[in-house]
């Protein structure tokens, strides 16, 4: 018997749940046309760029003591795998705008004895990357996270208030013993329990950038379609009230996170037509490699600051826990690809059998490709930032002289699932708030005053925003940040 | 009238108990040696509640049992605190379903040889005497079955449609079929499946997306095809010279209603055009221009400036050859448009007269489109002072030709468009909210959707873009995304039977993942859907139709974690023999067994063990089966003494269980366990010490290396069911190739010991070890009721997931006998409102 070709199968399974990349043009230069009225000031922004799973602590532990005192653009180069912001091959050398940060702990990020279940690794460290609370199995809920803080307190003052960009499929499959999977896919929480998708495909954030001022709309169109937007939102909004008063208390919840949603789209349909001003060229086809792709989201993560669309990006590289599915085949190690993905190698206490070499040549393997990722990833951390850096903006400086870049990782060394001793780079001064060109050291230890948290804190006083002390006393933000942290400014 | 598919008497509690069983085994005389007299189910509830229970609430991690109860760890070893509800549950659980909770009384029931406690874990001696001396007294009292009569339908939150439920609800409700959840926010999927409420949430991400594929779908729905015309007038676009800079001083400006090219390669940007459809778009500029006298360069250095000129493509820089006329370039993508036009020019721009048209055309696919035109040649030079200059007055942009346009889809319109008139506005709408919600609108809701047509006639707008926008509001209200079912008293915790609307949208998304259609909502509108006789046909009829394949597309796909092939990615080093074509040719096999299994109502059990393999050419080859004759079809063959057919034996399972270049057998074990008898272990603990210290362990064959986990106490509790059921397959490669040998040369070693002393010898033992145990059809019906009701399955009353396994035997435990004993069941036809802190672990109390 014959039973058909099973290939339409295949097709719908694969459509499930990822983000299918729109056939729209590439970027091909960065234009924008600066018809808006100039602010007097420089435009502050901030950028959180995540990577998964930790890093090659021994490299950075090497690192960190070489670049002990003085100014980075002294030191030869950068050492480990901070190399390549260093420049070289013709690339800027981005030293001077750099502040290397060592020695914080996101301790609430850590796995604790009292916890219900202990099969949260990734899940807590990820879900509390910016969030700086401690997350369980149950009940279900992170914080609110910083990005999402600042973004709320600047308002509306953009078209998107923020944006959660990303480059990674579902996170489905790889939740394990009932931990929730918002937990390693989101890094931004509106709130507690609701975390923010993300753009996962290039296509779709230029559309969504873009689509009000790329499509030759007139103003005229614009304004119907303005129009009619607010119109829908009144109706649904109203369906949802009717709704909501027939629901029990569970449902009741669950609609209001649609009722919250349809308020802040309200807003941003407010805002409908501030795109135009920015004028953009358009392009080609998405490229299909993750690196190329990658660097595309630095392009539109560019644009997105250039043109004032968003003051606030996370962007998070992959899910939490970096399970690819897939090879990390784009990065050499001794001029061959990676066969594993980082989740493996970052596992470097326990490399395969099969691999070649005494259980101390294996794991020393492991390391070095480890680092060899590492590296990879600082490279694009790189790209992006000689993007921001190539942008002169009006009121002075670059695009990265005006915002702050903070690249990290949930994890400092992944094989423990340790938030401890996090590497982090900030690039940008922040229109001027921050001392670059060198590394702030923190100690470790017992007696640690600061935190992770205190440099969230740091950042958003930066971007203009300060925490209240709740009342009765506690932390102004996450679980531990008691203030912002000292030093950032010199 | 409940029948027991499992019929094990309570002793069956003491199994884990070896030193104990045999001393309760042989009820009813207990030997005297432990004191157990018989006893009433309220008596042993009485001990239960009185000496156990108590002991019970403190937490996992005191006594040294974290290293099985780890994934417990600080929680007490029991999850109801009421102790009657414990005991109750603890007796439905224990003995009809050993896929409960890692409670320690869960544990007493298994079967699975798990004994406890471990060798070298100490257990308090309090507790060991008040456990065993419960289960013993249960032993002896031959208690009737635990009560399933109650069983509770349990609270179903308020579903939102998943991607693909959105798409098959589209594609019968507009009769668009393009897929449109590719522009949605992805989904989140929780305990397996995408449509599970607790593990939705939804976020402005999800709304905005909601909003933009709802206008598209909306205005879709009613279009008829036609050209687009877009007129730019010069002056209002802006224009960039040939490195991207704005244009200097005399290099080009806006001059009255024209833009004035001059001395310098530029373009005026015409922005993103829109091609609605495939064909051929025409650029059409208006334009007039000077030309410069002629003149040749053969030396360029002997002028201030010579001539620059460029073709507007990739070439060289050349000198100019000209008394040129201004030569205009369209560029549409970055690509040259026809070969250029030359402008009819005049020589002095006191002789400049009207504006002529030019045109170009070129085919183009549907989407956005960069337009852009250049003055391509430039000739200046300082002693004269003379340019080349092109003025441009107006682009066009009009297609595609009428002869590229669709067929007008006249049924599809008039499904929504009853008249076009005002005339039917209130009728329009009205059929429009029942198509999209599935019910009938109420009058208020009819007038809610009228001010938009309304609204649309005030601002000059036609009846259809009235309806245009109800359609667009319909598909973003929470009436068409969520499912909602509404309760008369929605705080008050009482079970209610289903009404017509809510079991047939139920019943259609259960079985074709879409909306339901005429025939269930006329059963609906007459009540009578909920008799049993009505609605056993019409689920007969609905099983017939072709679009129950969703029970293959989106149940079992989602069941046995099929999508993970899709992100296989075997190693190439390892394996260059692998190709996407074969990895199409795996899914395409277990997509084959499926639908067979599905249309001629094979027996679950034959899902493992089938007398047939179902191969196209490729696989056949893969397989090391006879190809001839075999193209790309899937063609049903007999495995001969391969093995092959059943899903543990299938390349693609085998391969996703894999890593990208060596087997599993971790992986593989613990797919078996999670998916096909609902026992999952845990993940391993964090500060996990895999390190091995002090053990030369480079020398250790996989087997060897992967048996360190059983020394360790925090993981041999999982590893010890895992890793020999993965081991049993090793015969097996990464891509499941069959082979005798490791890459090293070394024999494949494929028998391993399950805890209990149970021997597995390769892929038949494994076969014959899930087929035997009676997890895997009640993990089958399990799974489904998850899929079913969206529902978390811990949250299921027990007795609800015995009845529908019950349901599934009497069937002959066919994938139909599951879908019609899920859906006739009282737990999917009725439901009651949430409880007050039901939901407080999943919402943090919020509410």
């Amino acid at each position: 018997m014959t039973v058909g070709d099973g290939r339409a199968f295949g097709r719908r399974l694969l459509l499930r749940g990822l983000g299918v990349g729109l056939a729209l043009p590439l970027l091909e230069s960065l234009t924008p046309r600066g018809a808006r009225a100039e602010p007097p000031t420089p435009i502050r922004r901030v950028l959180y760029y995540y990577v998964p799973n930790g890093f090659n602590m021994n490299v950075w532990a090497d690192a960190v003591a070489t670049m002990a005192g003085g100014k980075l653009s002294s030191l030869p180069g950068l050492p480990g795998f901070l190399a390549p912001l260093a420049g070289g091959d013709g690339k800027k050398d981005l030293r001077e705008k750099l502040l290397v940060v060592s020695g914080l702990d996101n301790a609430p990020a850590n796995y604790r004895a009292s916890d219900d279940d202990a099969n949260g690794a990734h899940f807590q460290q990820t879900a509390s990357f910016l969030s700086c609370r401690h997350v369980d199995r149950t009940p279900f809920g992170a914080g609110q996270s910083i990005d999402q803080s600042i973004a709320t307190s600047l308002g509306y003052i953009t078209p998107h208030r923020s944006l959660q960009l990303g480059l990674h499929g579902s996170a489905n499959g790889a939740c394990a013993a009932g931990w929730p999977c918002a937990y390693l896919g989101f890094i931004s929480w509106a709130d507690a329990t609701t975390p923010l998708a993300q753009l996962n495909a290039p296509g779709e954030v230029f559309e969504t950038l873009f689509s009000s001022s790329a499509g030759g709309v007139s103003p005229a169109d614009l304004a119907r379609r303005k129009a009619r937007k607010l119109r829908v939102l009144d109706v649904v909004h109203a369906d949802a009230k009717s709704l909501h008063g027939k629901l029990g208390q569970a449902d009741r919840y669950k609609l209001e996170q649609y009722l919250t949603a349809v308020d802040e789209a309200e807003v941003k349909a407010q805002a409908m037509g501030a795109a135009a001003a920015c004028e953009v060229d358009p392009l080609g086809a998405v490229p299909v490699s993750y690196p190329e792709r990658l660097d595309l989201m630095a392009d539109l993560m560019t644009l997105a600051f250039k043109c004032d669309l968003t003051r606030v990006i996370s962007f998070m590289r992959h899910s939490g826990g970096a399970s690819f599915g897939k090879a990390y085949d784009f990065v050499l190690h001794d001029g061959k690809p990676l066969t594993e993905q980082k989740h493996t190698y970052s596992h470097w206490n326990a490399p395969l059998a099969s691999e070649v070499g005494t259980l101390e040549e294996r794991k020393a393997a492991y390391l070095a490709k480890l680092a060899a990722i590492n590296t990879w990833e600082i490279e694009r951390l790189a790209y992006l930032l000689r993007r921001l850096d190539d942008v002169v903006e009006p009121t002075g400086g670059t695009l990265l002289d005006n915002s702050v870049v903070l690249f990290g990782s949930e994890l400092g060394e992944p094989d423990h699932h340790l938030a401890n001793d996090l590497p982090l780079v900030l690039a940008g001064s922040c229109g001027g708030t921050i001392a670059t060109d060198r590394h702030l050291a923190f100690n470790g230890g017992a007696m640690k005053n600061d935190t992770f948290a205190d440099l969230h804190l740091g950042l958003a006083q930066r971007l203009g925003v300060t925490f209240a002390p709740p009342m009765g006393g506690g932390p102004l933000f996450g679980e531990d940040g008691t203030k912002p942290l000292p030093g950032l400014d010199g | 009238m409940r029948r027991r598919t499992l019929s094990r008497p309570a002793f069956v509690l003491s199994s884990a108990l070896a030193s104990l069983a045999a001393a309760c085994a042989e009820p009813p005389a207990p030997q005297t040696s432990v004191d157990c007299p018989a006893g009433t189910e309220t008596e042993l509830a009485a001990e239960y509640a009185t000496s156990v229970h108590p002991l019970l609430l403190r937490p996992v991690d005191q006594g040294g049992c974290v290293a099985c109860h780890a994934p417990d760890s600080s929680r007490p070893f029991v999850v109801w605190p009421d102790a009657d509800e414990t005991f109750r549950q603890s007796r439905v659980r224990g003995l009809l379903d050993p896929t409960g909770e890692r409670t320690l009384l869960a544990m007493l029931a298994r079967s699975d040889g798990l004994r406890m406690p471990l060798a070298g874990q100490a257990w308090p001696e309090a507790e060991r005497s008040a456990v065993e001396r419960l289960v013993c007294r249960m032993a002896a009292s031959d208690l009737p079955p635990a009560s399933c009569s109650d069983a509770d339908p349990g609270n179903v939150l308020l579903r939102r449609l998943s991607n693909d439920e959105y798409d098959r609800t589209a594609a019968r409700s507009l009769g668009d079929a393009t897929e449109p959840s590719s522009g949605l926010a992805a989904d989140t999927p929780g305990h397996g499946f995408d449509n599970v409420a607790s593990a939705q949430t939804l976020s402005i991400g999800h709304l905005e997306r909601y909003l933009n594929v709802g206008a598209r779908l909306a205005r879709e729905t009613l279009l008829v095809p036609s050209s687009v015309e877009t007129n730019l007038e010069a002056e209002s676009l802006s224009a960039y010279i040939y490195n991207g800079q704005k244009p200097g001083p005399g290099q080009g400006s806006v001059v009255g209603e024209h833009y004035h090219f001059q001395r310098i390669r530029s373009y005026l940007n015409g922005g993103l055009q829109h091609a609605p459809y495939a064909g051929t778009y025409t650029i059409e500029v208006k334009a007039r221009g000077t030309s410069a006298p002629h003149y040749t360069c053969p030396e360029p250095n002997a002028y201030d400036l010579c001539v620059q000129h460029q073709a507007a493509h990739d070439g060289p820089w050349l000198l100019v050859e000209n008394n040129v006329a201004p030569k205009l370039v369209v560029m549409v993508d970055g690509q040259l448009v026809g070969q250029g036009i030359d402008v009819a020019s005049v020589a002095e721009p006191s002789q400049l007269g009207p504006f002529a048209s030019y045109s170009v055309s070129v085919p183009l696919e549907p989407g956005f489109h960069s337009v852009r035109v250049w003055l391509d040649n430039v000739v200046y030079w300082a002693r004269e002072e003379r340019d080349v200059t092109l003025d441009v007055d107006r682009i066009r942009w009009t297609g595609p030709l009428p002869a590229d346009l669709p067929p007008v889809d006249a049924a599809r319109i008039a499904r929504f468009l009853l008249c076009d008139s005002f005339a039917c506005r209130d009728q329009a709408i009205a059929n429009a909210l029942a198509v999209l919600w599935r019910r009938p609108a109420t009058s208020d809701e009819v007038a809610r959707y009228a001010v938009l047509v309304d609204d649309a006639a005030a601002a000059g707008e036609s009846f259809k873009d009235g309806l245009e926008a109800v359609l667009e509001a319909a598909l973003a209200s929470p009436n068409f995304l969520f499912r909602p079912e509404l309760d008369p008293e929605p705080d008050v915790p009482a079970s209610r039977p289903l009404d017509g609307y809510e079991l047939a949208t139920r019943l259609s998304y259960f079985v074709w993942g879409g909306p339901p259609d005429a025939d269930l909502l006329a059963h609906a509108a007459a009540g009578d859907l909920v008799q049993d006789d009505v609605l056993g046909a019409e689920l007969d009829r609905m099983l017939q139709d072709p679009r129950a394949s969703a029970i293959v597309e989106r149940f079992a796909a989602q069941w046995l974690q099929l999508e993970s092939i899709e992100s296989s990615s075997p190693s190439a080093g390892a394996f260059p023999n692998f190709s996407d074509a074969l990895k199409a040719s795996f899914m395409g096999e277990l997509h084959a067994i499926l639908v067979d299994a599905l249309a001629n109502e094979r027996t679950v059990f034959e899902l493992i063990d089938s007398p047939r393999v179902f191969v196209d050419a490729r696989l056949a080859a893969h397989y090391g089966l006879d190809a001839t004759g075999l193209g790309e079809a899937f063609v049903a063959v007999s495995p001969g003494a391969s093995g092959r057919g059943g899903l543990l034996a299938s390349a693609g399972v085998l391969m996703m269980t894999s890593h990208p270049s060596r087997t599993s057998p971790t992986k593989r074990g613990k797919w078996l366990l999670e998916q096909l008898l609902c026992r999952p272990p845990g993940a391993p603990p964090p500060n996990v010490d895999a390190t091995f210290e002090g053990k030369d362990v480079a020398n250790l064959s996989p087997k060897e290396m992967l048996e360190q986990h059983t020394t360790s106490p925090s993981c041999a509790g999982c590893h010890a069911q895992m890793d020999p059921l993965g081991f049993a397959l090793e015969g097996f490669d990464a891509i499941g190739q069959a082979r005798t040998t490791y890459a090293t040369g070394e024999p494949v070693d494929d028998v391993a010991s399950l805890p209990d002393g149970v021997t597995l010898n390769g892929l038949g033992d494994v076969v014959a070890y899930v087929k035997s145990d009676p997890g895997f059809p009640l993990c089958t019906a399990r799974k489904m009721l998850t899929y079913a009701l969206g529902t978390d399955p811990t949250r299921f009353d027990p007795c609800a997931v015995e009845a529908v396994t019950s349901g599934f035997a009497d069937g002959g435990y066919t994938l139909k006998a599951l879908v019609r004993a899920v859906a006739m069941g009282p737990t999917f036809r009725s439901r009651r409102p949430a409880k007050q802190g039901e939901y407080d672990d999943l919402f943090g109390g919020q509410p």
